[in-house]
Order: structure tokens, then sequence, then C-alpha cells
């Protein structure tokens, strides 16, 4: 396991700095091969290095333990695969190997003549020598194509160790069986794209820690603890869930974190600790999916010219409901005027079935006094389904900010 | 519904609620899920049930489960293929001994003798929304073509970069597997090719999710042990067991093996012997607490540079093996004595297929190897105008590979399983026909009892359980 113990809980074992040179090489390697075929690297990275007893000399070896300007093997790994994302590939062929196959093999099985000869005949007609007609036959399989790097350069040493570190996190999470995340700020991100992939979310605050609050300034929000994990895993661990919980990595770039990633060994259970001062946040970053962002701020844009006296707040603080459950607001919507007055406004745009049910009946639970749901046509949700004390609001495309004012203008507020 | 149990689906698993609470212990397939507070069984447990909630009396609401299911399929061309396509006395009875067992169970057919005319007789009798998973992209696109001229149009596809979900969906294991959750509610039969690919709990999940009341596995060559056990209980016990032996002759080509062993030359003999001296020193360091999986073998040695070098021996004694000088000699003799007869090649590794490739230009049949090309050279090799085809594992399994003759297996992995399914590939019957099967072997190496072990699958597997 990549991990070094502390105690019961795991870090894990990130690359660093110290590995840069041995990282240097791997890429060197890597552009070596550039405009070969992609079987001679991995011919080159599966040559066994030199040993202890082998004799000295000859090329230094890629991994080894424990000298430090060399990668254990699972580092690796980590690094080849953050540099495979960067390697294209291509056929580089005089003729279709397709084609000259089927032609060859035809003739072949249909004809008198031997192989060598049928072998000089093809390579007659296509002006190619036999060696180079015989490397074509096969150029376009994965292993026989030609690559190089995308945009024609390797990436930088440092941004690689970041890529490692990141994949490295996305292996810890597709193998969990529960993730543990505390949060400070940024929970509704998590926990929509979590539900979203099917996975379940209990969510709560943790206790305020007490703190010595500065005069003047107000106390820190305590942080939301989500403990996030899939249905099944009820019944047994299963990789089920490994790209729903991949998806939650790229997510966490956006405030401060803590993850505990707890993994089933094959007699012990592993707890992975991880966090945002990690290195792997800065690969996450600008990489998080933009899920229902073009419904929402395209709502949020005319909304706000529409109706300068009502404040709208994106991504409001969550609000717990029962059974040690939250829900997340898309918008609060407050009178600038009168503060008090204030309702909760959803936008329900196109997601599962599963998804809409649950996020529904949360909304019913919450009891929100004044909530406002607008609701795709898309989806063609019954009246019935939608909390009985809600205003729905049909959209097809987008939300038509004049129909939500109506309904706030129509609301009898507390005097 | 007032006073009813709720059952509802929730991402491959069944969420139950307003269990009266003296009937909680009752469905013993279902926990406390202590995350939402309520009462959740897995997907393939929605039958088991609902057969509990009846024997208690209680009224079900299971709407939500119903609402979810896929209309039933239009079988326009199902009467049609009974005239021209009429089922076999031996799938009839397979059929029929299904139908009794409540629609759920193993069919064991030896390949070529039609698993896939049962499997369509299972959709005709249902008439109800059916999700088809097979092990490959090929045989994704067998199955899709069967069913499409067979049953019906518009057969959905699921896999191999396509999206489709429809009353009738074939889906690759992979992509069943990713979408497990999203299908899991969709269908009421569940149709798994290959079915000895389950119950070792790799991919047990697409049968553990799904909702389907009605199973059938169709395979060759069931798992035993625990895998067996695991597989009666998320398809249903073995209904019908038909061997090679029961059907040779009248609706399977009889047919000779022949097993030639060969020598190594001298340097072939001195390489060999020495990559296996490497791996088994190194293999002798390793501690002898306990016994490892080949797999566990190759993991070990990742971790220290001796291992590493001991497994790149172990890889080059297999390669060694693979082609051998005598083998590549006897190999040219066979192909060109049976020049006019189609000729089916199997080895132990795609690098093997593309040597042979090379060497013979014959056409490999791989992974490697795209659907539209596989296509046509199978079109062709139907045709005649190619003779032979070389495979590593593509051809195993289930590919209909029309009237091949000769089969010449020149290496493999241990499993008898694999050895049945080769030698399937030539047992489609034809007035007149006999087969040949060739086995070469490399005497004085690991080939030898290799090969001893996999004929064994070929010896009858014992009676049928029901239904004979």
């Amino acid at each position: 396991m990549s991990s070094s113990v502390t105690s019961k809980i795991l870090a894990p074992r990130w690359l660093v700095p110290e590995d840069d040179r041995a990282i240097a090489r791997l890429v060197a390697l890597y552009q070596a091969h550039v405009g070969l075929r992609r079987r001679e690297l991995d011919e080159a990275l599966a040559r066994p290095e030199p040993t202890s007893r082998s004799p000295s000399g000859g090329p230094r070896p890629l991994t080894h333990t424990p000298s430090a300007s060399v990668l254990s093997r699972r580092k690796l790994e980590l690094v080849r695969a953050a540099l495979d994302a960067h390697l294209e590939s291509k056929v580089v062929a005089r003729v279709t190997p397709r084609a000259l196959r089927e032609a060859l093999f035809v003739a072949s099985a249909t004809g008198t003549r031997s192989r060598d000869e049928l072998s000089r005949a093809f390579a007659q007609k296509t002006g190619l020598s036999p060696a180079e007609l015989e490397d074509a036959l096969f150029a376009d399989l994965p292993s026989e194509q030609v690559i190089s790097f995308e945009r024609g350069a390797a990436p930088s040493v440092d941004a690689l160790r970041t890529r490692a570190n990141r994949v490295l996190v996305e292996q810890l999470f597709a193998r969990s069986r529960e993730i543990v995340l505390t949060l400070h700020g940024g929970a509704r991100a998590v926990v929509r794209t979590a539900q979203l992939r099917g996975l379940l979310v209990s969510a709560r605050r943790r206790e305020a820690e007490p703190t010595l609050a500065l005069p003047g300034m107000a106390a820190p929000e305590p942080p939301i603890v989500l403990t996030i994990s899939g249905p099944f895993a009820l019944f047994r661990h299963t990789r089920l869930y490994a790209s729903a919980t991949r998806a939650l990595v790229p997510v966490l770039s956006r405030a401060r974190f803590e993850a505990l990633v707890r993994i089933p060994g094959p007699s012990t259970e592993w707890t992975f600790r991880l966090g945002s001062d990690d290195p792997f946040v800065a690969a996450c970053r600008g990489t998080e999916p933009g899920f229902d962002s073009a419904i929402e701020e395209a709502f949020a844009r005319r909304f706000t010219k529409l109706a300068p006296q009502w404040e709208l707040v994106r991504e409001p603080e969550p609000i717990p409901i029962a059974k040690g459950r939250m829900i997340f607001p898309d918008f609060l919507i407050v009178d600038r005027r009168t503060p008090s007055r204030r309702a909760w406004l959803e936008i329900v745009g196109y997601w599962s079935p599963e998804y809409l049910a649950n996020k529904l009946a949360s909304l019913d639970e919450a009891k929100l006094d004044r909530l406002i749901v607008c609701v795709s046509e898309r989806l063609a949700v019954r009246d019935a389904a939608i909390p009985s004390d809600a205003r729905i609001v049909r959209f097809k495309g987008r939300v038509d900010p004049r129909v939500v004012l109506a309904h706030l203008e129509s609301m009898r507020w507390p005097s | 519904m007032a006073g009813a149990m709720k059952i509802a689906h929730d991402q491959g698993t069944l969420l139950l609620d307003d269990v009266p609470a003296e009937h909680l212990s009752a469905f013993t397939e279902a926990r406390i899920d202590p995350r939402v507070h309520r009462l959740r069984a897995p997907g393939h447990a929605y039958g088991a049930v609902l057969e509990r909630a009846r024997a208690l009396d209680l009224l079900v609401d299971d709407d939500a489960i119903a609402n979810a299911r896929l209309a039933s399929p239009e079988l326009v061309g199902a009467s049609a293929l009974d005239t021209s396509q009429p089922l076999r006395p031996y799938q009839e009875r397979a059929i029929s001994a299904w139908d009794i067992a409540d629609r759920r169970g193993l069919v064991v057919l030896p390949t070529g003798a039609g698993k896939t005319r049962v499997g369509l007789s299972a959709i005709t009798r249902s008439k109800a929304s059916t999700l088809i998973v097979v092990p490959t992209r090929a045989l994704l696109e067998q199955w899709h073509q069967v069913l499409t001229r067979g049953l019906s149009t518009g057969i959905a596809r699921f896999g191999d970069g396509a999206h489709e979900l429809g009353p009738i969906t074939v889906s690759t294991y992979a992509s069943a597997m990713r979408n497990a959750s999203a299908m899991a509610s969709r269908f009421e039969l569940l149709v798994v090719d290959e079915a000895h690919h389950f119950g070792d709990a790799s991919m047990d999940e697409i049968l553990e999710t799904s909702t389907a009341t009605r199973r059938l596995g169709l395979t060759a060559t069931p798992p035993d042990g625990h895998a067996a056990a695991r597989l009666s209980e998320l398809i249903g016990p073995i209904v019908s067991d038909v061997a090679v032996k029961d059907l040779a002759g009248e609706w399977l080509a009889p047919f000779d093996q022949l097993l030639v062993r060969l020598p190594l030359m001298p340097r072939e003999r001195a390489a060999y012997v020495e990559a296996q001296a490497t791996f088994k020193a190194w293999v002798a360091t390793l501690s002898v607490d306990r016994d490892r999986s080949f797999a566990e073998l190759a993991r070990e040695a990742q971790s220290s540079p001796e291992g590493r070098v001991a497994m790149a021996a172990f890889r080059r004694s297999r390669s060694l093996l693979a082609l051998t000088a005598a083998k590549e000699r006897l190999l040219g003799r066979l192909l060109d004595r049976h020049r006019d007869t189609r000729t089916l090649v199997f080895v132990g590794s795609n690098e093997a297929a593309y040597r042979i490739a090379r060497r013979f230009f014959v056409m490999p049949i791989t992974c490697d190897i795209g659907k539209d090309e596989r296509a046509r050279a199978l079109q062709r090799f139907r045709e005649g105008s190619l003779r032979a085809l070389v495979s590593a594992r593509v051809l195993n399994e289930g590919i209909d590979v029309p009237d091949a003759e000769i089969a010449i297996v020149l290496g493999g992995a241990l499993s008898t399983r694999e050895h049945v399914q080769r030698v399937g590939r030539v047992l489609r019957p034809s007035p007149g026909k006999r087969a040949i099967v060739y086995e070469l072997v490399t005497e004085g190496t690991r080939e030898g009892w290799v090969s001893q072990e996999r004929r064994r699958g070929l010896e009858a597997r014992g009676e049928a359980l029901v239904a004979r």
C-alpha cells in the first residue's frame, strides 16, 4: 500500500520535490521515444533495471528502493499515468494497413504463390521494400502507433508531480468504502456532485470549537462534516462507485477540507487522511465540473438586472432537516428593504428520476415556508410530486426572472 | 395504497418502507441502513421480497419499480422464428426446464449447440423487457444481429460506443458494470451469456443490483465450488446440462483429437532452461508460509529488482513456447495440407497471433481488430476467400464461426474451459463432416501437463439435473 503508517491513520505517500530528478529522467525516456512506436516505449519501461548483482555502469535504473534519486514502483506508475494522459499516438504507414491486410491475406488464401513471392509482388505494387510492407501490415495496432506529446511538448516536472498526486487521490477515492469530508465552505458543490452520481451523503455541523473571537469579528462558521458512500456499500465493498467517488476529487479544490478515506483491506481497514494542504490540490483547480451552472448563471444575471431590490444569494447556508441530513438550496432571495423577507429558490434541471425524487422529498421534509421550485418541462414532473406549499415555475431552456419576481411579490409576508 | 408496504428502487438497491414492525425480521435479505434509517435490500432480492410479502399477506406498493420498467418488447418475428429455426429437442427441454423452475436458472450447453437460440426463446416466452449481458464487444454485435434478425427491430445496444436503452438491450459486461445502478430497475428478464464469468465477486454487482425477477444464464462450462453456489443464488440452479458427448454425431459434428509432441531445438532448450531456472530461483527465495496465485506472485515480483528480472524471464519462456521452430514448421505444413478447408489457429497471446499472421499471412482476429474489419473477415471466411484465422481469445467464446473443420491449438491457458470452448468452434455439424483438432505441445515443458489438464474438460461432466 502506498502510504506510511502514522498510528492507525495513514498519510498517502505523495510524490515530493525529492522525486523530481527521477521524474525528469522518466520524462527524458518518454521524450527519447517521441516519433517511435508505443511498443518500443513499453519495452524500454519493462526492461529489468540493473540489480545489485549485475555489473555496475549501464543506464541508471528508473525505479529502485530505497535510493532517493529513483522512484518506487508505485510512484512510477502514478507518474506514468500522469504522463500517458499527455501522450498522443497516430498511425504512420505509407499504405493503409487494413486494406493491405485484406488484399494480402485473401491473395495468400486463394492463390498459389508462396509467402515470400507474395510479399515481393505486393511490395512492388505499392512501391515499398518488402520490409517496409511488412512493417505497414499492422502499423495501426495500438502498440505499433507512433507517439508524441500533446501540443508537441512534455509537461513540466512540477505539473507532472502534482498531477501524479491527483491520480493517487483519485485511486484512493475509487477504492474507498466511505469518505468522511470536513469542509470549511463549498459543501454544496460536493453534496450536489455526490448526489448526482448516486452516492449517499449524510451531513452534520461539527461542534464549534471554542475560539477567541476577536472584537468586531464574527466567529467563523463551524465546518460541515459529510459522510459519503454508495447505497450498495451496505451489503459489501464494491467498485460500483469508483467513478462517482473519483468525480469528487476536482470539486474539493474550492475550499479548505480534510478527508478520511476508508479502504477495506484483506484483513483490516485502512484509513487515509488528506487535506487542502496536500500537494495535489493545484492539479484540481479549474477542472471542477460545471454542472447546472449555465441555467443558474443565466437566471442570476437576468434576475439581478430585473429586480435590484432583491438580493440573490447563491449557494446559501445549508438547512438541517431530520435525521442528520441537510439540504442545500440553490438560492436564497432576500428583500434588501426588509431583510426578514426571504424565500428559497430551487432550480431543478435535468437529473435522474431518483435524484429528483430524493431532492423533492428532502425539500418537502424541510418544510420551507417560502419555496419556489423551478422545474424543467423536460422532466415531466407531476405537480403532486412537488412540495405542496411550494410555488412552481415551469421552464423550457431558461428560467424567466419575471415569473419568479411575480411570485415573490405576491407572497404574504409576516408584518 | 394505504397500509401497504412500499418498495422503491435506489441505485441497485431496494428501500422497504412501512413494513409492519412484527414482520421486520421476515425480510432476511434486508438490513436497516443507518445512513438513511430505512430498510434496504440488494436489488436482486426483489423477487424474494415480493414472495415473503405475499406469504405474510401484506399489501405491497411497488409502483416505483413498475414505473421504472421499460415497456414489453414487440416481438414481430417470434412466430416466424419458430418456423424458420425450430427449437431442437434438447433446446426445447432446456427452455421448458427453465420455465418450470420459475424462469430462473442456468442452461449448460456445449459451444455450437445453439445457446443463443435458447436465449431468444426465453425472451419470446417471457415477452418482458430484457437485458442481455455479454463478455465482449464482438458478442454484443453478434447478439444484436441475431435478435434483430429473429425477433424485432430496434434492439438497443449499450457498450462499444453505443448508449441505447430499449425494451430489449444488449450490453457488454463492462458497460453494464459501469451503469449498473442506472440499469438495475429497467428490466424484468436478465439473460447472462457466458455466465461462468460470474460468481467470483469481480463483476457480480451486475447481477446483484438488477431487480430482474426472471433470469437465464447460458454457459458451456459452469464453474464449481463457491462460484457455483453464488451463481445459483444470483441466477438460479442448473436447470439443464448437456455435454459434448450427448450431442456429438447428431447435433454436433464428430471429431478426432490429435496430440502432436514436438521437441525444442538445442538453442531454444538452453534459453528455456535458463529462463525457467531464473524464475524458479526467485520463487525459491519466497517465504513458504502460504500458497500464492500467479497474479499474487506477479504482484510480489514488482517489489524487488530480482522479482522483476524473474518475471521478465518467465515472460521470455512463455513467448518462446508460444511459437517454437518446430511448431512453426508443423503449423506451416498443416496450413498447407488443409489449405482448402476452413481452419482456426488458437494461440496463447495476441503477440503470438500477430507473429503467425506475419509469418503465414493468415488473418488475425484479436481485440485490436475493429468490428467492421472483423465482420468482413468472418464474412470472407464464410465465403472461402479466407481459409484460416488465428486468434488468442476472441474466438474462444460465442462468436459464430461458420463450419470451420480444423482447429490447431498452439498454446493457451491451463483452463479446461478455454479448451472446451475452442474445440466447440469446429463442432457445428454438416453432412459428412468430421472435424480434426490438432494440439501442438512441446515435450519436456509445462505444456505437457497443461494439455493433459485441459483435455479432461472434454470428458462428460455428469448427468443433467432436471428434465432430460
